[in-house]
């Protein structure tokens, strides 16, 4: 855990930025989606929403890790534990929107023109291996998160170690 | 207290989708680019250029990532990519002068509206280049201190 009082300020900012990240991307996804009526009984309109979201991705975990520095580097273990739930809730909701989506593909394959599959199969393919990596790393960081921070018998420990500074050579038994 | 040997990793992982994530849409990209043209390979350039932000981001994660994990090989292999990345956007850089002069040509708006785009195209190819050069050499030396302290 980081202890210079101007460095831990600093990190607390970094929970702001995240969230100003998170939140912006939000509101554009929100503006796209809204500018056109929703549709959830199609399924054109379901495969094209789930591929705008896999196109965030990379935004999305930048944010990702600006929150788990932050909560690292201040030693907070219930923002942490927090981050470990919300990320296998994540992990959950990709697997259904996943597979949803991989039903839709199929479906909507079969209404484009034979010209057109070819480019759909490759943004289909795109999209479900972003959406694949996001689940996996969800669920690795979900798992991780909650099994780093669990408290010992003895109760609250110390939080002395931090990613910022992590080595193997310090963490080894 | 809090233990953090498994988040180099996961912090590596991240990374790499991140910069997966830029590279695959990039690779859209191709199909459709027409090279063999100045203005295509200009075009290309500039949609690469939107990329970026997120790469620059992925690639300082994935740094970050290895500096915290130790590994003196992983950190030769990726100082081995920068030197390599860097070498080619700095030959790049004429390359495009070139192209984009060619396109520049005339008066009014649009014009200086290129010439600012393509100004900003060429200086953020030298600085990256000249960065990822920087970069190389800060993880090799990085990858010999680490070898020494193991040894």
């Amino acid at each position: 855990m980081i202890t210079s009082h101007t460095t831990r300020r600093l990190l607390g900012l970094l929970y702001l930025a995240a969230a100003l990240v998170l939140v912006e991307q939000l509101a554009d996804l929100a503006a796209t989606l809204l500018a056109k009526p929703l549709a959830f009984s199609q399924a054109t309109w379901r495969f094209g929403v789930f591929g705008l979201l896999m196109t965030r991705v990379s935004v999305f975990l930048i944010s990702d890790v600006i929150l788990f520095a932050a909560a690292l580097g201040l030693g907070h273990r219930r923002v942490l534990r927090s981050l470990g739930v919300l990320h296998l809730l994540l992990a959950l909701l990709l697997l259904a929107g996943l597979s949803l989506f991989v039903l839709d593909w199929l479906q909507v394959r079969n209404q484009v023109p034979s010209a057109a599959t070819r480019s759909l199969d490759l943004s289909g393919l795109r999209a479900a291996g972003m959406a694949a990596l996001a689940w996996a790393l969800c669920g690795w960081g979900g798992l991780a998160t909650l099994r780093a921070t669990r408290v010992g018998k003895s109760g609250r420990r110390d939080l002395s170690a931090s990613l910022l500074t992590v080595s193997r050579d310090e963490t080894a038994p | 207290m809090i233990e953090t040997h498994r988040f180099p990793a996961l912090l590596a992982a991240a990374s790499l989708v991140i910069l997966l994530h830029q590279m695959a849409d990039l690779a859209t990209l191709l199909p459709v680019a027409d090279l063999a043209t100045p203005a295509g390979r200009v075009g290309q350039l500039f949609a690469a250029q939107a990329r970026t932000p997120a790469l620059l981001v992925g690639d300082l994660f994935l740094i970050w990532a290895l500096l915290a994990g130790r590994s003196p090989g992983a950190l030769r292999v990726v100082a081995g990519l920068h030197l390599t990345g860097g070498t080619l956007l700095l030959l790049l850089a004429p390359w495009f002068l070139i192209d984009a002069g060619r396109l520049a040509g005339g008066s009014g708006t649009d014009t200086v509206a290129f010439q600012i785009v393509a100004g900003r195209t060429l200086l953020l190819l030298l600085l990256i280049g000249i960065g990822a050069l920087l970069a190389g050499r800060v993880l090799f030396s990085a990858a010999r201190e680490v070898r020494s302290d193991h040894s």
